[in-house]
This record gives C-alpha cells, sequence and structure tokens, in this order.
C-alpha cells in the first residue's frame, strides 16, 4: 500500500485500476506514514452479510455495528455486487468490486474511494464542495454549481483570459481551516477529468454560478447563502459528519467571500467578476 | 414521544436547521428550519417529552398562556408527524 499526503492527510491506497488514478494520486506521495487507509480489491466472490442490515435503500443495504459500518450492494440476482466498510474511526476503509458484477471497475474503484476519502475528509473537518476551484495570484477562487451549469467551462475561460490561472480541482475542492484562515486544496478525486493539483491555497472566495442572458455579480443574504452552500455541499449519511459540515458552513457563511454570478457562456464573462472580487486591490493600485 | 435517530438540529447563519442523515436521509432529503420556539421544543422531543411538559416549558420560557402554549404544541406536533419524523 502506498502513502499519500491529500488536503493535510495521511493516508494508504490500495488500487488495481489505473484509468483514473494514474498521473493522478501518485503526485500526492509521501514519506510520512499513513493514519488512515483506504483498500480497494476486485475479487470473484463476496460473502453476503448473515445479519439483518439496519436498514436498506432500493438494492443498497446498510448495517450498523458498535465499530464499523457496512454498505452492501445487491445484484438483481441478489449476488453481492459492491461491499463498503468502514470503522467508525474512519481509520480503515475497505471496498470490495465483484469482478463480474461490476462494469467498469476503474471507474467504480475512483468514484467509490472518493465516497469513501470525502467521507474521512469531513471526519477531519475538511468541507468538499462541489465547485471547480482555480488558483490566481497564490489563492483560490472557487465557482460551485449543479453538475451541467458550466463550472469547468467558467474556469477554463478564467485560464484563457489570464495568465497564471491554474485548475486546483475540477469537481470537488476540499475547504479547511488553518491559522484561522480558509485554506482550499486539491485532491486525487476531481470528477470525470480527473484535473487537480496537490495544492494549498487560502481562500479568495466562493462564487455560486448560474446560468444568464448577461454576466451580473450579486451579493447573497446569509440565507441565500445557506441554501447555496445545502446545495453544493456533500451531504454525509453520518450524524457527526453532518455537524461537522454544518460548522464548517456556519463558519463560512459568517467569515468568508461569497457572491451568486450569473455567467453567459463566453470568455467575456471572465472580466465582470473579476473586476468585483480584486475591486480593493486595483482601486489601491 | 421522541424525535426519530438521526436528525441533527444546528444553528447554522442564524437559523435552526434540522437534517435527516442515514435512514432518515435516505427517507427525506429535505432540511426543516424552525423558529426559537420549535428548537426549544425539538431540542425536547430530542430527549423524549409528552405533550403537558412541552406546554409547561413554553410557558415557563415565554411567559404565555396556557391556550397558546397548548396550540403552538398542538401544531408543532402535528407538523413532526407530517413529516413522520416523530415517535409517539
Amino acid at each position: 500500500m502506498k502513502h499519500y499526503k491529500i488536503a493535510g492527510i495521511l493516508i494508504g491506497v490500495h488500487y488495481e485500476h489505473t484509468g483514473y488514478f494514474n498521473n493522478n494520486i501518485e503526485k500526492y506521495r509521501t514519506d510520512e506514514l499513513p493514519e488512515y487507509t483506504i483498500d480497494v480489491r476486485t475479487v470473484d466472490h463476496i460473502q453476503a452479510p448473515v445479519d439483518k442490515p439496519s436498514y436498506t435503500y432500493k438494492n443498497r443495504h446498510i448495517h450498523k455495528e458498535r465499530d464499523k459500518e457496512m454498505l452492501v450492494v445487491y445484484t438483481k440476482d441478489n449476488a453481492v455486487k459492491i461491499q463498503m466498510t468502514h470503522t467508525v474511526d474512519y481509520k480503515t476503509q475497505r471496498i470490495l468490486l465483484h469482478k463480474d458484477h461490476v462494469k467498469d471497475l476503474a471507474e467504480m474503484e475512483y468514484v467509490l474511494s472518493g465516497l469513501q476519502f470525502m467521507q474521512l475528509a469531513l471526519y477531519k473537518n475538511r468541507l468538499p464542495l462541489h465547485a471547480s476551484a482555480i488558483c490566481l495570484n497564490d489563492e483560490a477562487i472557487l465557482f460551485a454549481a449543479s453538475s451541467g451549469t458550466g463550472k469547468s467551462t467558467h474556469a477554463s475561460y478564467w485560464q484563457k483570459a489570464i495568465e497564471g490561472v491554474s485548475i486546483i480541482n475540477d469537481d470537488k475542492p476540499l475547504i479547511y481551516k488553518e491559522d484561522n484562515q480558509f485554506m482550499v486544496s486539491g485532491s486525487p478525486w476531481s470528477g470525470k477529468d480527473s484535473i487537480n493539483q496537490n495544492v494549498q491555497y487560502p481562500l479568495k472566495a466562493i462564487v455560486f454560478l448560474d446560468r444568464g442572458t448577461s454576466n451580473t455579480v450579486f451579493s447573497l443574504t446569509v440565507n441565500e447563502a445557506l441554501k447555496r452552500f445545502m446545495k453544493d455541499a456533500m451531504r454525509p449519511g453520518d450524524e457527526r459528519l453532518m455537524q461537522n459540515a454544518l460548522d464548517l458552513i456556519d463558519a463560512l457563511i459568517h467569515e468568508a467571500q461569497y457572491v451568486r454570478y450569473t455567467v453567459t457562456n463566453h470568455i467575456d464573462s471572465v472580466k465582470p467578476l473579476y473586476d468585483v472580487l480584486y475591486k480593493e486591490e486595483n482601486h489601491e493600485d | 414521544m421522541k424525535i426519530k435517530e438521526g436528525y441533527v438540529l444546528r444553528s447554522v447563519a442564524d437559523q435552526h436547521l434540522v437534517v435527516p442523515t442515514g435512514e432518515e436521509g435516505v427517507n427525506f432529503n429535505g432540511i426543516i428550519t424552525l423558529n426559537d420556539s420549535g428548537k426549544l421544543l425539538f431540542e425536547r422531543l430530542k430527549k423524549g417529552a409528552e405533550p403537558k411538559a412541552l406546554v409547561a416549558l413554553l410557558m415557563e420560557t415565554y411567559d404565555v398562556s396556557k391556550e397558546t402554549a397548548n396550540e403552538d404544541v398542538k401544531a408543532f406536533i402535528e407538523t413532526l408527524k407530517s413529516k413522520n419524523i416523530i415517535v409517539l
């Protein structure tokens, strides 16, 4: 198992398919010993649990025990195709994928290990936000929106329009507090295109994107911001993780800079937002 | 009566939110917002309480008449019942 440091979290990851992880997770390698592990295996048999599940949802059975939780996903013929287990302290996480029942093993390995890592991230007080995060002048700007709104496209316009802009994470950057400021970190889990960097930068602003017919920046009331954060932040199933997520959202709402931006699908959409975000600095110049 | 397991009550940005997790999150994907008296009642119901005790709690905290407190508690419990988040 190789060792990685992702958003400051020391983790050992075992994966078997290189489709998504190759040239991606390796930039997070470290010599430091892991505190947590995610172990993904492709196997030819997964034993169904004998015990009754704590609750079920469609073809998913959730088994809660005192020291661990297990999610079992069944095929239509009642064979186990996926089993995900984690200890309650998230130290040990394990994923079993059935080689015949899972269609795209590489994709499933990437998606499910990402899901487990995001839970661990929340356990460690790092909030995954559905956003494309860019870096400009050693600060992070997050474009948050639902899938299909065009956050990656907008981020790519910033790259084209302004020299030196790079993508930190194109799908789920992690926000956390360190030394009294919000930081944004990349991770190897960054959507279908796997665009990410192993970097951490202070948060400049969160921009909630909506498609529009004009490029207009709106301020958000506290209640409007709350709705947007609740929509775009990861909503975990675990009560403790939800408390951590809400703590971070509360702090962001009170302390971070955020705006709503209706945006056209054109590179001209960069300048009006840039002017608002960097207005004070430009005045000082 | 008692609030079901899995509901997180947290004040965020001056709003009192009730967010479902676990099995309840699967059944109900929304968020409930409460006012101050709703928060007070919800916190008591998390531990378990009968309507009589809730009425007394409202009267004691907000200096309202028994009649008003009765109506408020009845309406609050009906709301929780309609959202299926309370065990009688």
